[in-house]
């Protein structure tokens, strides 16, 4: 008797593994994947494609039929049921957490837009190795250091600095000039870091997909669905570039930027100080840090208070000022 | 009822604090760093000693568990699966058993060209390198300048050997070159 009961049970889940993506290591989907011939090649993205579906077609193939679909007559399913159980499995796959190549998609498109938007390349190789000698070595000791970290100067005199999901990290060389040691580069490059390591923006664009409804991303670079790709880095670009994350974070990313930098062997106070150098240069200039995030003041009480820790040992780590300025012949 | 129980877990003062003193015995005589940390990262070095500068008797993979026997500077000594002992800086360790487990066999990589390899070639994550096409494709319709595809192509490949990272970081004191 019970075993007549499992036989069905078994032969859904089968099925059901043919229409999730599983994360885990036995990846039913993939399985089935392989042993079905290979679909022909889809034609790139025409403007005559109708608009992204709605979230729970948008994973649907384009009238062929499922394994669920085969499946489900056998198993006595009516193809309503088919149907429902179709929608619950795809949304299932919106809650699949973005793969890191997902991620990596978004961050290196949005890294694109950052150079875009604030003047390219800061043309100078030994200046860029330098920055990212220093990042490199902190994001090694980050929480996260599994995945690659790539640095870069942006070519505007506003003090900015991004970092967008899947590890780019860009500081613009207004910013660079007004630091006055490696410790307090350190220190900034730490808190870009521990954006990424932390996914803070990741987390706010996986739930946003979620919310929106958007299945994998693979399927909406496809060709087929770039309209739902540009909706996901428009509101990362947003995200970014003009509401800024939640204040939360940002005070998260200076505890931990500065642990980063600290671990490495820096003084703890790299950040803080180099807070107070942007706060005291806000006046004078422009930069996007006013409205994506908490004032330069409120951060530099709050992470002051945070790293009292670090205080009785601060003396005895580097800041590293002439190896800095080596690399800024003009710093005043 | 409640104020009779009370009354009868009155206890003199000296079982009292015979009672903590045991109960510290038990919990603080247990060693410090008897405890089972893991390897961040494919390549991490097990030294001989607590430098930077001590022998390297060879490289360990990602996730690899170890039991920390003891502290010194900002190093710990342990000891590896199969009982070999070396030292290993603090901050390579993890107390979380990381996404990417040793694949079995010997966790301790031989010295040598391996060594040279960044440890990021190990994991899958970081199989994924350049930019991707999709991050190109997307450039290109919204009428990005090449310049800019470029800029983030050149980021990807800059590539810094383990040899000038190691130099950058003795020159510095940090790291595990630092106090």
């Amino acid at each position: 008797m019970k075993r007549l009961s499992i036989l069905p049970i078994a032969a859904l889940f089968i099925l059901l593994g043919a229409q999730v993506t599983f994360s885990g290591p036995f990846d039913f989907g993939k399985i089935l994947k392989e042993i079905t011939p290979p679909k022909k090649p889809e034609k790139p993205a025409e403007k005559t494609e109708p608009p992204p579906a709605p979230a729970s077609s948008q994973n649907q193939s384009q009238g062929q039929p499922g394994l669920l679909d085969l499946g489900g007559p056998l198993l006595g399913l009516d193809s309503k049921t088919t149907g429902r159980i179709k929608q619950g499995l795809q949304g299932l796959q919106q809650l699949q957490p973005l793969t890191f190549e997902e991620e990596k998609e978004i961050g290196g498109s949005l890294a694109v837009e950052v150079f875009n938007r604030y003047g390219g390349a800061y043309p100078d190789a030994r200046l860029t190795r330098y920055v990212n000698l220093v990042g490199k070595s902190v994001a090694e000791l980050s929480d996260r250091p599994d995945i690659e970290y790539h640095f870069g100067i942006v070519n505007t005199p506003y003090p900015n600095a991004f970092a967008t999901p899947g590890g780019y990290v860009m500081v613009s060389i207004g910013l660079l000039q007004m630091l006055k040691n490696e410790a307090q580069l350190a220190g900034v490059l730490g808190h870009e870091i521990a954006h990424i390591s932390r996914k803070h923006a990741l987390s706010s664009i996986e739930e946003n997909r979620k919310l929106q409804g958007i299945g994998s991303i693979a399927t909406a670079a496809s060709g087929k669905q770039l309209e739902v790709l540009d909706q996901i880095i428009g509101f990362a670009s947003n995200l970014i570039f003009e509401t800024g994350l939640d204040p939360k974070l940002e005070y998260e990313a200076d505890r931990y930027g500065t642990e980063f930098a600290y671990r490495l062997g820096y003084n703890p106070n790299g950040l803080r100080e180099s807070l107070k150098i942007l706060g005291t240069s806000q006046k004078r200039t422009g930069s996007i840090f006013s409205k994506t995030h908490p004032s330069f003041e409120s951060r530099y009480k709050t992470l002051t208070q945070a790293i009292q820790r670090y205080d009785a040992k601060s003396g005895l780590f580097p800041v590293l000022e002439t190896r800095f300025h080596s690399y800024f012949p003009t710093q005043p | 009822m409640t104020r009779f129980l009370l009354s009868q877990a009155r206890l003199p003062a000296y079982a009292i604090f015979a009672g903590i003193f045991f109960l510290c015995g038990t919990f603080l005589t247990v060693p410090a760093y008897a405890k089972t940390m893991y390897v961040k990262k494919s390549g991490t070095k097990l030294m001989e000693g607590d430098s930077a500068r001590a022998k390297v008797l060879g490289t360990l993979k990602e996730g690899t568990p170890v039991e920390v026997l003891r502290h010194s500077g900002r190093y710990y000594e342990v000891a590896i699966p199969g009982g070999t002992k070396g030292w290993l800086f603090q901050f390579y360790l993890t107390p979380e058993a990381p996404a990417h487990a040793p694949s079995g066999g010997n966790v301790l990589e031989a010295l040598g060209g391996r060594e040279q390899v960044s440890a990021r070639e190990s994991s899958s994550a970081t199989s994924i390198r350049g930019l991707t096409p999709v991050s190109e494709q997307y450039a290109k319709n919204k009428g990005i300048s090449p310049a800019s595809v470029d800029a983030v192509k050149q980021m990807e490949a800059l590539s810094i050997p383990r040899e000038e990272r190691e130099k950058f970081l003795a020159e510095g004191n940090l790291g595990e070159y630092g106090q």
